[in-house]
């Protein structure tokens, strides 16, 4: 077999910085030599990694022992020990993944479906969306994703879906005449929280042709859907005596409203076969894959595929990714998100974390733990919301802290890292050619310039 | 004067003053700089971040049919603002900005918001932060564009936002810094070598170059370093009494700019916990908490920069409010007409501006929500003025600003 080419080894560069987090080492060569198409090809068909439980994962218990009412403070203590075991978890999956673009986009996932470890019982929670929704369905039909989510606890939880019910008519009262009931009351009415996020956010887009009608209406459809036993054992429960069992008209289309929870599921299928949600998905596919304004016929191609194969996650990412050469044209202009950069960088250099907080503390600095951002949708995915004075800052305080191989929570760089840092990145222009070669830099010095470099930043 | 000495006569002003309990209006005159107040002036943006209830921020007193819409919402606040009717309160928990209530030093716009019925939370902030430039990305925020035309000279530190990362309606001036705390401005090396390559890295790279972005920015952060360190000489004062809360700490690092003298303008800070869409409450409960939030934090500010009294405009606005009426789980959802608070010196306060559209069902936008009737833009415009930034074309691009006559023309003495 003939050694890979400058061009072969140029691809498969930009595939693993696009598609798996950065290289690890000897990962070049080895998609090199393999092609870099047929290894996205590999990646995008090769069966989804084995579901494991909620359980299973290396987590705290999942369910904090202190309940929320008789010891508020030990637990908050316990459920911030599960968020960051749950964000280091993502992390070391995304160093260590052996199925990247899996991966990649459990991680777009997360994002696209965003929940809020901090609003209150959702670390409860949370282990079990991952497990259960985002990793299962990651490359799998978006038509069976977004149900997921929808009936999750946490996404009911963190979009209020669970405390909605049709509005009582006047004079009618379900408040509790027993003192202690008042958590199981019954909701006075709707909570449009949910449905405003699910057509802005998961499907059609905030361009998507909805009104402010429309979200009232989808509001009224999802009336009832709450969660069993939510401290104890949470889980998705249709509550009928919720249900506001008015006809409805959701996108013109009328609901005779009578049917119970089909009525939301039917409105879930829709929209997710819906062709805003198809041009929704496929611009946001496409500024994660290809430049953050991208181009408009990757995008078109892609919502078109995302139709015809009626939502097939894989069969739209073959779209993107393999049918047209986008991914691989001009120089690396997307700006790594702070979760990429810092996963790449233990990557590239070898360096693990020693314990769950060291990743997280430059993630913290850097703004993207993982199930921390503040708002529902999720991180930005933009070089303009990323880089401005103070996160280049901080940016490259990480770097030189992980290369010095002096924090104790990061085990030290590979050696091979330390001697050759230029080998570490994608291209090296004029100026960090200059800057490596300053005049009495240490080992580790040069490490963290190269890592600090826009070189690195880009994919 | 050197730059020590005054800021050494100057905190012993200011302590002086804390000590006495008397606000210090006065200061004194910089060398080379123009003299009297509001000679350079400093704004401070909040952004209520989620949607803050302007119903409950400052509720019309004696209406009728807001009481009927949520009662379960209601509070009996004691800080008053004149305006139509019964004239507004003041949330209970906003207690800590009564001296500048009694001052006179607070003003409101009520009903205000965006011209387009937008409900949802990012498009909102987005439309709100660029404020009339088209939607796209690269597009400038209104800040920068009011910083660019005001006068006076980039600095390392003229718009600074207390954030993590810059805010949209910074978004465009490539010097505005984004940091949480002072202590982050250091550099990430020690070493003179390491210190070089960190400048050779960041030096000026082609325009088409794709890392030239990081590298600006990474020059911009050297530059703001240096110009920290020089004057450290005389460490920073240490911001006292703000909350512990993320606003209060970004207020804090603000406070401590500002009166470091570095040339700041204008910053920003997020106020974030005002999606209340469950548990809203009354006097207690999750707004009442980011209200007590907001107004300690706010107060704090001012106690701070008392030296600085007579330059200090403070404008803090949402990106829409929410429903009249109390949703089915005892909160609130996104609704259109909200309220901004203006508050300092330059302040002309005790009341509410603006047009009032009214509480009624037949009054509402779309039956549900106060009617906007006060663009958002009146009010950032009294904030560009503030600045003195003189062309509001530039600022506002296809709005002109009628001027609500809430914030005195800078330089002006105060009243």
């Amino acid at each position: 077999m003939s050694e890979p080419s400058l061009q072969d080894l140029a691809d498969a560069r930009r595939a693993l910085d696009r598609l798996a987090f950065g290289p690890a080492p000897g990962d070049v060569e080895r998609v090199a030599r393999q092609g870099a198409r047929s290894w996205i090809a590999e990646q995008l068909f090769r069966p989804a990694p084995p579901h494991t439980e909620a359980q299973d994962l290396d987590l705290p218990a999942s369910q904090p022992g202190a309940s929320m009412q008789e010891d508020p403070q030990a637990f908050r203590e316990e459920t911030r020990e599960i968020a960051v075991a749950l964000a280091a978890h993502r992390v070391a999956q995304a160093v260590n993944a052996a199925h990247p673009l899996h991966e990649t986009m459990v991680d777009f996932w997360a994002n696209h479906f965003s929940v809020f470890v901090r609003k209150g019982m959702e670390a409860i929670f949370l282990a079990s969306y991952e497990a259960d929704v985002l990793r299962p369905h990651a490359l799998g039909r978006f038509g069976e994703l977004l149900p997921a989510t929808a009936r999750h606890p946490a996404m009911l939880f963190y979009l209020d879906n669970w405390r909605s019910a049709a509005p009582l008519p006047p004079g009618y009262s379900f408040l509790p005449s027993f003192p202690g009931q008042a958590k199981r009351q019954r909701p006075e009415g709707l909570n449009e929280n949910y449905a405003r996020e699910l057509l802005e956010l998961h499907t059609l887009g905030v361009d998507g042709g909805y009104t402010q009608h429309d979200v009232e209406q989808v509001a009224r459809v999802f009336t009832g859907w709450t969660i069993d036993r939510p401290r104890r054992a949470p889980a998705f429960r249709f509550a009928p005596g919720w249900h506001d069992t008015g006809p409805k008209v959701v996108l013109g289309q009328p609901i005779a409203g009578d049917e119970g929870v089909e009525e939301g599921e039917a409105l879930l299928a829709r929209l997710a076969s819906h062709p805003s949600t198809a041009n929704h998905l496929a611009r946001k596919l496409a500024r994660r894959f290809i430049a953050d304004d991208p181009p408009r016929a990757a995008v078109e191609r892609t919502a078109r595929r995302f139709l015809s194969s009626r939502g097939d996650v894989r069969a739209t990412l073959h779209a993107l990714l393999l049918d047209g050469d986008e991914l691989f044209q001009g120089p690396p202009s997307k700006v790594k998100s702070p979760f990429e950069l810092v996963v790449s960088a233990l990557r590239v250099t070898g360096v693990r974390p020693q314990r769950p907080r060291a990743a997280l503390f430059g993630l913290l600095k850097l703004g993207e733990v993982p199930y921390l951002a503040p708002t529902p949708a999720g991180y930005p995915d933009t070089a303009e919301r990323w880089i401005d004075p103070g996160a280049a800052l901080e940016r490259a305080r990480f770097m030189f802290v992980l290369a010095s191989g002096r924090n104790p929570g990061l085990s030290a760089p590979s050696e091979a890292a330390l001697a050759a840092p230029e080998t570490l990145l994608a291209s090296l222009g004029e100026h960090t050619r200059r800057a490596l070669s300053t005049a009495g830099l240490l080992p580790a010095e040069r490490l963290g310039i190269a890592l600090a470099s826009p070189e690195f930043q880009l994919r | 004067m050197s730059g020590i000495t005054r800021r050494a006569l100057l905190r012993g002003m200011v302590a002086t003053a804390a000590a006495a309990q008397i606000p210090l209006i006065v200061r004194p005159a910089r060398a080379g700089a123009a003299s009297g107040p509001g000679a350079n002036p400093l704004l401070v943006m909040v952004f209520l971040r989620g949607g803050a209830d302007g119903l409950a921020l400052l509720p019309p007193l004696g209406d009728g049919s807001l009481e009927r819409a949520r009662a379960a919402l209601l509070t009996n606040p004691t800080l008053r603002l004149e305006g139509h009717g019964g004239g507004f309160g003041l949330h209970p928990s906003l207690g800590a900005l009564a001296p500048l209530v009694q001052d006179g030093r607070l003003a409101a716009v009520h009903a205000v918001g965006l011209p387009d019925p937008i409900r949802s939370h990012f498009e909102a902030q987005d439309a709100c932060e660029r404020a009339g430039a088209r939607m796209g990305s690269g597009t400038e925020g209104w800040l920068a564009r009011a910083i660019a035309a005001a006068p006076g000279e980039p600095a390392a530190f003229r718009a600074v936002a207390a954030a993590t990362q810059r805010p949209r309606s910074l978004v465009g001036d490539p010097r505005a810094l984004a940091f949480e705390r002072v202590e982050d401005l250091v550099l990430p090396v020690h070493s003179p070598a390491a210190q070089r390559a960190l400048e050779a890295l960041h030096a000026e790279r082609p325009s088409g170059d794709p890392g030239a972005r990081i590298a600006s920015a990474g020059r911009e952060a050297l530059e703001a370093v240096r110009a920290l360190a020089a004057h450290s000489a005389a460490p920073l004062p240490e911001a006292d009494s703000f909350p512990r809360s993320p606003l209060g700490q970004r207020l804090a690092t603000i406070a401590r700019l500002a009166r470091a003298d570095l040339g700041l303008v204008a910053a920003s800070a997020d106020a974030e916990g005002w999606d209340t869409h469950v548990g809203q409450g009354a006097d207690e409960g999750r707004f009442a908490r980011a209200a007590q939030d907001l107004g300690t934090g706010l107060a704090a500010l001012f106690r701070n920069l008392e030296s600085r009294a007579s330059d200090l405009l403070v404008v803090a606005v949402s990106e829409f409010g929410r429903t009249v009426a109390v949703n089915g789980s005892g909160g609130t959802d996104h609704g259109r007409g909200g309220a901004a608070l203006l508050l300092g010196a330059p302040v002309r306060g005790g009341r509410v501006a603006g047009a009032w559209p009214g509480t009624r069902p037949d009054e509402r936008e779309d039956g549900r929500d106060l009617r906007v009737v006060n663009d958002v833009r009146e009010v950032l415009a009294e904030a560009a003025r503030h600045l003195g930034a003189g062309e509001l074309g530039s600022v506002f691009p296809g709005y002109s600003p009628r001027g609500l006559g809430l914030v005195r023309a800078p330089g002006l003495p105060l009243a």
